[in-house]
C-alpha cells in the first residue's frame, strides 16, 4: 500500500479511506488464487481490523472479478463475521458479476447489506 | 481411463458435426455428463480460437484479453452493455479453468463460441490427467445433485479453514448465471481431454 492508502497494479486499485471506514475497488481483478490470498485474505483483512465495527466496501467501479476473487471476498466476509464487523457493499447494476453474484455474500455473513446503484 | 458415470444426463459416443463448417467433425465426446445442450440448432455466428496454456501461464492477463476480445467481437449486436460484461465474465471463467487444469501445457486449448440471437454456447477443450477426470467426476456428482447455495457455503468454509477445493467457478456459473453446463471426456491426439460446454441467454 502506498502513502495515499492505495494498493494497485496495472489493472486494479483498492483504496482505503480509514476515517470514512470505506474501501473502494476499481478496475479488473482477475488474479490467480495465491495472489488473492495475499491481497484480500491477508492485506485486506489486516487493514480492515483497523476500521472498527463497520466497513463499506464500494465495488461499483470493479468491472470484473473472477470466481477466485468472489471466493476470496467471501472468505474475507467470513473473517469479518468473526470480527463482528457490519459490512455494507455498494454495487452496480451494470456489472455482471455484481448483478449475478453479490447475493452470495450475505450467505457468508448475516450482517452484510447490499446497495445496488 | 474415461469414466462410465451415472447420474445427471450421461450419453456416450456423441459425434457433433457442423454442416456449415464443411461437415468438419470438431469433437467426438466419449462420455457427456450434465445438462443437454443442442448444438444442432442454427448458430449463425461462430468463432474459434486456440491458445497454448504455457503462453497464458506466463502472462495471466491474456485470459482476460481473450475473454474481452470475444465479447468485443460480438459486442456490435448484443442487447446491452451488461450482456457484453456477462460474455466476458463467463468466458474468462471457462478459459481460466481450461488453462489451470490443462495436463499438457504445450497442447492448445480449443475455444468455440456459437451465437444465435441472444443465445450463446461456449465450448472449451483442454487436456486432462486421469486424476483431473476423477476430480471432475466428483464435482459433477455434486454440481447436479446438491443444493448449490449450500455447496457454495461448504466450499467457502473449506477455503476459510485452508481445506482448498476447486470448482467455485463452475458452481457460480451454474448457480448464479443459471447456465446449462455439461462435461465431455474424450481422447484427443493420444491425450485425455475434457470439453466443457455451457449455454447462456443474455439480456
Amino acid at each position: 500500500m502506498d502513502e495515499t492508502g492505495i494498493i494497485k497494479n496495472d489493472n486494479y486499485s483498492i483504496q482505503f479511506l480509514e476515517k470514512e471506514h470505506r474501501i473502494i475497488f476499481r478496475g479488473t481483478m482477475r488474479l490467480k488464487d495465491y495472489e488473492y490470498r495475499k491481497t484480500i485474505n491477508t492485506d485486506l483483512i489486516s487493514l480492515s481490523s483497523r476500521l472498527g465495527d463497520f466497513i463499506e466496501l464500494d465495488v461499483s467501479q470493479l468491472e470484473y472479478l473472477n470466481s477466485c476473487g468472489i471466493a476470496s471476498l467471501s472468505v474475507y466476509l467470513t473473517q469479518m463475521k468473526e470480527f463482528d464487523t457490519s459490512i455494507r457493499i455498494v454495487g452496480s447494476n451494470s456489472i455482471s458479476w455484481q448483478v449475478m453474484s453479490l447475493d452470495n455474500f450475505p450467505l457468508c455473513h448475516d450482517r452484510v447489506e447490499i446497495i445496488m446503484q | 481411463m474415461i469414466p462410465s458415470i451415472s447420474g445427471a444426463a450421461a450419453k456416450t459416443l456423441m459425434n457433433i458435426t457442423d454442416p456449415e463448417m464443411n461437415g468438419t467433425e470438431y469433437m467426438t465426446l466419449d462420455t457427456i455428463i450434465g445438462d443437454a445442450i443442442d448444438l444442432d440448432k442454427a448458430y449463425n455466428n461462430k468463432l474459434y480460437l486456440s491458445l497454448v496454456p504455457e503462453n497464458v501461464l506466463s502472462q495471466w492477463s491474456r485470459v482476460s484479453d481473450v475473454a474481452n476480445f470475444i465479447a468485443d467481437f460480438y459486442g456490435h449486436d448484443l442487447p446491452s452493455r451488461l450482456a457484453h460484461n456477462t460474455i466476458s465474465t463467463v468466458l474468462n471463467e471457462l478459459i481460466e479453468n481450461a488453462v489451470k487444469f490443462a495436463c499438457h501445457k504445450g497442447v492448445p486449448i480449443d475455444i468455440y463460441t456459437f451465437k444465435n440471437g441472444n443465445e450463446f454456447i461456449f465450448r472449451v477443450t483442454n487436456t486432462v490427467s486421469e486424476g483431473t477426470i476423477d476430480d471432475f467426476s466428483r464435482l459433477c456428482s455434486t454440481l447436479f445433485s446438491q443444493d448449490l447455495n449450500r455447496l457454495y457455503i461448504q466450499r467457502i468454509e473449506d477455503l476459510y479453514h485452508n481445506r482448498a477445493k476447486t470448482g467455485i467457478g463452475l458452481i457460480l456459473l451454474k448457480k448464479d448465471y443459471r447456465m446449462d453446463i455439461n462435461f465431455g471426456f474424450s481422447r484427443m491426439g493420444g491425450h485425455l481431454a475434457l470439453t466443457v460446454t455451457a449455454k447462456i441467454k443474455v439480456e
